[in-house]
């Protein structure tokens, strides 16, 4: 049997399996195709059950200094993402809802942990 | 605001929409969501997922059951039937509808004060419409109807 050898990392994004020659690639890949696919939906958990969102909650630690980063650029919903990898939920409750101090917050949970 | 695009945008959403009326009324924002909206809040988003605004004590779940109770903690009621006559206009009182697709929340609406309903549609724009009908494609079927007797408007 033909094993393929895997030279990069691997999504499968609109049911076609792509290999990306890195993660910050890959990841770029599925975030770009989640904020296309989102549609009107206004429920974090529906959003999140998107299946390019359940491949970056995957990826594990390595997708974290990229949702930072996004975080940093524009806050987004990444906050179910962060919370299934990491188990931390360090949103004060005087930010909670408010997407600017949430993103805050966990850049600052980033920096404290050597993510960023 | 870009009318155009918005409206290219909603009715590929939902294609049934503009037959029943409706209008965009502001930019796309994520920093609120339709349940920030129907209870007149715009600074920040209620989700029971991580993080997020929900009023405490209640469970953190999609069920619109605790979606009832979420806006019964802001001072609505209930009502016994959802039909067009418990949606029309009375004076002094605000209405909301909630959406549910099988058991989980979808959505919310408001009622304003001439009758028509407003709608903040995910992570983009508020519209204004004239009916409950034309989004089942992504919001299932309006649920259940609450109601709260009030001097103001929100």
């Amino acid at each position: 049997m033909a094993i393929k050898e895997a030279k990069g990392t691997f999504a499968i994004i609109d049911g076609k399996e792509i290999e990306f020659p890195s993660n910050e690639l890959k990841f770029d890949a599925l975030a770009d195709q989640w904020r296309a696919d989102r549609g009107p939906q206004s429920s974090i958990s529906r959003l999140s059950m998107h299946p390019c969102y359940q491949q970056i909650i995957g990826m594990g630690d390595v997708a974290i200094p990229f949702i930072l980063g996004e975080l940093g650029k524009k806050p987004d919903h990444w906050f179910w993402a962060l919370s299934s990898i990491t188990g931390a939920d360090p949103v004060r409750p005087e930010s909670s809802g408010i997407l600017r101090e949430m993103a805050a917050d966990w850049i600052n949970w980033g920096r404290a942990n050597g993510y960023c | 605001m870009d009318i155009a695009k918005s409206r290219q945008r909603i009715d590929g959403w939902f294609p049934r929409l503009a037959g029943f009326g409706y209008d965009p009324k502001s930019e796309e924002t994520a920093e609120y969501n339709c349940i920030a909206w129907a209870v007149g809040e715009t600074h920040r988003r209620w989700d029971a997922a991580p993080g997020y605004y929900w009023p405490p004590g209640l469970p953190r779940d999609d069920q619109i059951e605790t979606l009832v109770r979420v806006f019964k903690s802001s001072g609505y009621e209930l009502c016994d039937e959802l039909n067009s006559e418990f949606a029309s206009l009375e004076a002094g009182v605000l209405k909301i509808v909630l959406y549910a697709d099988g058991s989980e929340w979808t959505h919310a609406v408001r009622q304003l004060p001439t009758g028509r309903w407003t709608s903040k549609l995910g992570d983009y724009e508020d519209i204004e419409h004239d009916t409950l009908d034309g989004f089942e494609e992504h919001y299932g079927q309006p649920r259940f109807l609450m109601r709260m007797r009030t001097t103001e408007q929100i």
